[in-house]
């Protein structure tokens, strides 16, 4: 916990939330809450955190349960790391994407493999606690540090020198293997890792060149996946005759824009899909694609940020509904249009329309009369909706249209108030994440059945104490300066 | 009209569970509990009916065989409707099989008078579907299983309802009353308890019976009153699953692969 200052408003701060936490913690203790307990143990002191620790490991099962639970925090993870015993419970924590850098340090041990392998898959594993990992002689802990992006180059280097096919092609693929490694690792293997080799950032020009003269389809199209191809190659590539080669390469960024108007008539309608989501695309070309026998084309240039006006309104009467749909979900469609596929014979796209934010009021309301769940979810959700409104879906007997409510950040405290009780448990796990909520309602909420919503409400009214202390210490500092 | 719900408080396997040593079953510590799911369904018929024919005096009885934590089943029933519940314990009905629960409930039965026992199909734990038969075979009532649909008013002496046969087949029947009836997901759509009826459940009476309150002698329950016993439980060494390994390509060929194999293409 934070030290109190002199000042007598952080005190009175600090004083606010030592009590809030003590209140938090002997409810915790008194109830048997493990789910109060961990949303409080990050925040405590070492005194706090001991008392919390009777609740969270009193039971072997308990102990096993929070080694694997997704939301055990970082703190409780190290703690338990120092109570593992057995190999199993070991490997349980170094598995856990939460457990921390020190944590997987101390969970090092030369004889269990299991764990040793999940440490090093671990995301928060540093290239210095890899490297002293030993790999030798485990399949498993090699496999791991080559599909690790922070394993460094040295063990890479040494892994390829012993290891089978299969580890060369993780590694073909690691951000990491240099073109030294690239270049004899292309020597070494099938298609695949010659695939993978030239889909690497650090892929050399002469072996991208080979890769571009590569007899297998599947080689050229990792070539034109390739983050640093150059744009010559990348334009050679779209004569490729494979069409996944063509498309691989339109799909690439670095093409400049005008290159993909070669394709326009492209034969292969996976290629012209590709060219239709691109930015910054002609005028001529895009109006060609709106009318491409492919409805994915079509509404791919439908939901293309960068279409003109008058080519959006004539997708806008489209056949397909889903072109039409595209329309209505794209941000550069003008208001006037929005107002007309609200009016569309299609629910589908009306529900399309009924998540803008920029619709009018008459077609919000006018929407929001529909019965069809996807339309009034997106009418929930909208941040536009009138109270009356959002008041009226929040009490819908349909447990997900009731959700649109709490998954807008615009509801006002009012409605959500009235979403506390709701008896789908999802909903309120939702709702305590509300930005609405204040300390009274997460208050009523760490008494809710739902442990998720218990763990929540803590966690928020942890945050609630912590940025008014934040707030106050702001203040006081504004005012000295004054 | 009374309905009586039997419903189990079923055990969930935790992903890397361990065995215990002896083979017998899983470590206790690898298991979480919850109600079985075809008993939410079959409590949400009893509910339906009590509500579709309100001013009836209709009293749904959710009832349970198991320790002090099978409380939690029953009170997951009340929280969303009905009185009170009845659990069924005490150490000689451990190790108790079907037949053995089966039993017990039967003499509930006889001791409740109900006019018809909904049960689960089966449970999601070890998957017998034999309780709701055995009760309806001990009691020599009219029973059917698998039922999808179900037409019942108080007062009925038949009820009509539909079981779900293979290849999506339906069969529509009557059924003289009383009957046991074992209920199928998917007959209706189960609530979610509001947290008034949460807070509520847990004031409710849930009444705790031994093997003797019904009328059992120690020999008709647990190990010794069993018609079964599980010798061993066993990880299959081989599966059919096939771990699919490779560069992303090599995973998207193989795939493809099974996709024709499974079609016949290839």
């Amino acid at each position: 916990m934070q030290a109190m200052s002199g000042n007598s408003g952080q005190r009175s701060g600090s004083s606010k939330r030592k009590r809030d936490l003590d209140e938090l913690l002997k409810r915790a203790i008194d109830q048997d809450d493990i789910y109060i307990a961990l949303a409080l143990h990050p925040v405590m002191d070492a005194a706090g955190r001991n008392e919390l620790e009777s609740v969270l490991f009193a039971t072997r099962k308990r102990r096993r349960q929070l080694s694997s639970a997704p939301f055990t925090p970082a703190s409780v993870l190290a703690r338990m790391a120092r109570l593992a015993a057995d190999t199993n419970f070991k490997a349980r924590l170094a598995r856990h994407p939460a457990t921390p850098l020190e944590t997987l340090r101390e969970l090092v041990s030369d004889n269990d493999s299991e764990p040793l392998a999940a440490i090093a898959a671990h995301g928060n594993a540093t290239a210095d606690l890899l490297a002293g990992l030993k790999w030798r002689g485990s399949a498993a802990v090699q496999k791991a540090l080559c599909g690790n992006p922070n394993t460094g180059r040295e063990i890479l280097a040494e892994i390829v020198a012993e290891g089978p096919l299969e580890l060369l092609k993780e590694i073909a693929k690691h951000p990491n293997a240099d073109a030294i490694m690239l270049r004899d690792l292309r020597a070494r293997g099938d298609r695949y890792l010659r695939g993978e080799v030239a889909a690497n950032k650090h892929c050399p020009a002469d072996i991208q060149e080979m890769a571009e003269k590569d007899e297998e389809a599947l080689v050229r199209r990792m070539l034109a996946s390739n983050p640093a191809a150059q744009i010559e190659r990348l334009v050679r590539l779209l004569n490729d005759p494979a069409p996944q080669v063509r498309a691989a390469s339109v799909r690439n960024l670095l093409l400049p824009p005008e290159e993909v108007g070669k394709l326009s008539d492209d034969p292969s309608r996976q290629v012209r899909r590709s060219g239709a989501q691109r930015a910054g695309l002609t005028t001529t070309l895009i109006e060609h694609l709106s009318t491409d026998e492919d409805h994915w084309v079509r509404r791919r240039v439908a939901r293309n940020r960068t279409t003109p006006e008058d080519i959006l309104r004539r997708l806008a009467v489209n056949d397909t509904a889903e072109v039409r749909r595209a329309v209505a979900r794209n941000p550069a469609c003008p208001v006037g249009l929005l107002q007309k596929l609200a009016r569309d014979p299609n629910s589908w796209v009306r529900a399309g329309v009924a998540f803008r934010d920029d619709l009018s009021e008459p077609i919000l309301l006018e929407l929001a009369e529909e019965n069809d769940a996807d339309i009034l979810t997106g009418i929930g959700q909208n941040p536009m909706t009138p109270l009356r409104i959002v008041k009226r879906i929040a009490e819908h007997s349909d447990k997900d249209i009731r959700r649109s409510v709490i998954l807008n950040n615009q509801a006002p405290l009012v409605v959500l108030k009235m979403l506390l009780d709701d008896p789908y448990p999802l909903n309120r796990v939702i709702l305590a994440r509300h930005p609405a909520l204040t300390e009274a309602e997460h208050n009523r909420l760490i008494d809710d059945p739902e442990p998720q919503v218990r763990f929540t409400a803590t966690q928020m009214l942890v945050r609630i104490s912590f940025e008014m202390i934040s707030a106050e210490s702001s203040n006081m500092k504004s005012k000295r300066a004054e | 009209m009374k309905i009586l719900v039997p419903v189990k408080q079923i055990a969930a396997l935790d992903e890397d569970f361990e065995l215990l040593e002896d083979g017998t079953g899983v470590d206790p510590d690898y298991l979480d509990y919850e109600l079985n799911e075809w008993d939410d369904y079959s409590y949400e018929e009893a509910l339906r009916i009590m509500e579709a024919n309100e001013g009836a005096d209709i009293k749904v009885v959710p009832v349970t065989v198991g320790p002090e934590e099978a409380d939690d089943a029953l009170r997951r029933c009340l929280a969303k409707g009905g009185e009170r519940g009845i659990r069924i314990w005490d150490d000689a009905i451990e190790g108790s099989d079907p037949s053995v629960i089966a039993r017990i409930l039967a003499k509930v039965v006889e001791r409740e008078q109900p006019d018809i026992v909904f049960a689960g199909t089966l449970s999601s734990d070890h998957a017998f579907a034999q309780t709701g038969m055995m009760i309806a075979a001990r009691l020599g009532w009219s029973h059917a299983a698998v039922v999808n649909h179900l037409e019942l008013k108080p007062g009925d002496i038949k009820a009509t309802i539909h079981r779900e046969l293979e290849g999506g087949l339906e069969e529509k029947m009557t059924i003289d009353l009383p009957a046991v009836l074992t209920i199928q997901l998917g007959i209706n759509e189960p609530r979610y308890a509001s947290l008034r009826g949460i807070k509520q459940a847990k004031r409710k009476e849930i009444e705790v019976l031994s093997h003797e309150d019904v009328g059992l002698a120690d020999d008709d329950v647990g190990v010794k009153g069993s018609l079964s016993r599980v010798r061993r439980m066993v990880m299959p060494e081989k599966s059919q699953a096939e771990l699919i390994e490779g560069t992303s390509a090599e995973q998207a060929a193989r795939l493809t692969e099974i996709i024709k194999e499974l079609q016949g293409v290839a």
